[in-house]
């Protein structure tokens, strides 16, 4: 039969999801934006107000402060993957029996339905968590600028700053501070890639029917994880980065190569998942 | 409205065949009232209509549609009333805000109504209600939006008795030429005023399908006189009571006794017709 998409129902059925699964993830979105805000915040206003030369002062300070971030980030990926898996398992409630029928006979198409399901616990909710992570930052620079107007430098400018900085103390330590910072980065990330992969699987789930489904999540799974990390890990040793770099743009280059190279994997394997994901859909049944 | 040809059904995966070969056909302009033991599959066969489940075999056809198609079209003029339900954390003006947008003839008005009749509380969230409570703003919202075809199981279990009361009586004033109502139960004292037509489940196939008024013109339903001789009869205490064909000249019954119908029925006193 053909299949009939009508936006207005679409948007509806997008509405019903905002009603009812939208407020924890507005709430996971609040709590990632404070704690990578929150580091990065005190790290800007501390030293903008005077106190530029904390971390050459103090190493315990700095010490805190890179607690902190990482603590604070781990936090954020956490809260990442578990928003990500949540999105997708609120669609389980489609497989129940007790709750499916809510959805299976609510009057919109299968094809509405499923591409309601897939962009919001494979779009949307991915999206909405890396854009909460880009604004916080730029959030922190802005707070950083609000208080320091004449400090007009450039994001990357402030970060090269506290790389520098950072690297000078530690450099009686031979510690190379600047793979430290893209860590938490390429760490927010695979986070996210693996919550995409695995909101994509729980999609498939939600919507299967009887079909043999283990084996092709777990291939989905291992073939995002793997792809991830061996992008971004090669992408790292192929640059050749020295061990005293303090050079943020060749981080930024290195990870923006690993990270589109993955990327466009990750788009392809999603795009596999959506057709054999919506096939499953049309089959689906309750018991 | 409703048209099986030869319908099989068994869960896939499952060895019981819940249907095999039920050919039915259902009109609307009435209240039906779907009987049978546990497990028979009533519950099955509103799944089917309803385009939940895939018939094994055979044909279905609701509304002239396919109904595992799930055709936007078709949905929109059906609503299923399930036994169990989980609700989502919404009250029921949330709810229907969202959902009744989906029915083309929703009527907040008559929503509103009902849930005063029903004594639903509008700002209580759905699932924090009772069971008892969450099938009545079900029903209120299920009438508000003017389906043509209504499947109820189990509506009146967890509804207190004032509750059943003002649930037969807004279902009888919603009856229309052009829709249908079909209602599951095991509590058939509920229906015995409401229901225009019986249609019983039994081993596999529909064994009974008849309107209350056909019923009551042809069988006596109640006690039995010494010397008379039922097709069906039990006994109530002292008293023999059963299924009595009526000859020339009887006097109608005005009520039927839905269950002595099926326990008649189900001990095969009636042939399907």
């Amino acid at each position: 039969m053909n299949e009939t998409f009508n936006f207005s129902r679409w948007l509806g059925l997008l509405k019903i999801q905002a009603m009812t699964n939208g407020r924890k993830q507005l709430l996971c979105i609040l709590a990632i934006f404070g704690l990578t805000f929150l580091p990065l915040a005190w790290l800007m206003v501390d030293g903008r107000l005077g106190h530029a030369t904390t971390f050459s002062t103090s190493i315990k300070e700095a010490g805190l402060f890179l607690f902190l971030w990482f603590i604070f980030m781990f936090a954020s990926c956490i809260i990442a993957v578990m928003g990500c898996t949540q999105a997708a398992r609120a669609f389980k409630a489609y497989n129940r029996r007790e709750s499916g029928w809510i959805a299976m006979l609510l009057p919109a198409s299968r094809l509405e339905k499923y591409t309601l399901i897939y962009f919001w616990s494979v779009v949307l909710i991915p999206l909405a968590y890396c854009l909460t992570f880009v604004l916080s930052l730029l959030a922190s620079y802005g707070l950083g600028v609000l208080i320091h107007s004449q400090y007009l430098a450039t994001i990357g400018t402030y970060y090269h700053e506290i790389v520098r900085q950072l690297d000078e103390l530690m450099a009686n330590f031979s510690v190379n501070l600047s793979p430290l910072f893209a860590v938490n980065w390429w760490g927010y990330v695979t986070a996210l890639f693996v919550a995409y992969s695995w909101a994509t699987l729980n999609v498939i789930f939600a919507c299967s029917a009887k079909f043999s489904k283990f084996p092709l999540l777990i291939s989905v799974v291992v073939l995002c994880l793997i792809n991830t990390f061996h992008s971004i890990a090669f992408a790292f040793l192929a640059k050749d980065t020295p061990s005293n770099s303090t050079d943020l743009s060749l981080l930024t280059e290195v990870l923006t190569e690993a990270l589109n190279e993955s990327l466009i994997f990750q788009g392809f394997v999603g795009l596999v998942a959506l057709i054999i994901g919506y096939l499953c859909y049309k089959r689906r049944t309750l018991e | 409205m409703i048209q099986t040809n030869a319908l099989s059904f068994r869960y896939p995966g499952h060895r019981k065949t819940i249907f095999s070969s039920l050919t039915l056909s259902i009109t609307p302009g009435y209240i039906y009232g779907l009987l049978g033991q546990n497990g028979v599959g009533k519950s099955t066969l509103f799944r089917l209509i309803a385009g939940i489940n895939k018939p094994s075999e055979g044909s279905i056809q609701t509304l002239g549609y396919t109904p595992f198609d799930r055709n936007p079209e078709m949905l929109r003029e059906i609503f299923l009333i399930p036994e169990d339900m989980t609700m989502p954390h919404v009250n029921i003006l949330q709810y229907a805000n969202l959902y009744g947008t989906f029915y083309p003839r929703f009527d907040w008005n008559e929503l509103e109504q009902l849930l005063k009749k029903l004594d639903v509380p509008p700002d209580q969230k759905l699932s924090t209600m009772s069971l008892g409570q969450r099938k009545k703003a079900m029903i209120a919202f299920a009438l508000a939006c003017q389906t043509k075809i209504l499947l109820m199981d189990e509506p009146t279990n967890g509804l207190d008795i004032s509750s059943k009361r003002v649930f037969r009586d807004v279902l009888y004033r919603t009856r229309a030429d052009d829709r249908l109502i079909i209602i599951s139960t095991h509590q058939v004292r509920d229906l015995e005023q409401l229901i225009h037509a019986v249609i019983i489940v039994h081993e596999k196939s529909i064994i009974l399908k008849d309107t209350v008024q056909n019923l009551l013109a042809h069988y006596h339903f109640g006690p039995i006189s010494h010397g008379e001789n039922p097709m069906y009869f039990e006994m109530a205490g002292d008293q023999k009571v059963g299924v009595l064909p009526l000859a020339p000249g009887d006097k109608e019954d005005t009520q039927i006794d839905l269950e002595l119908l099926f326990n008649a029925a189900i001990s095969g006193a009636f042939p399907y017709a």
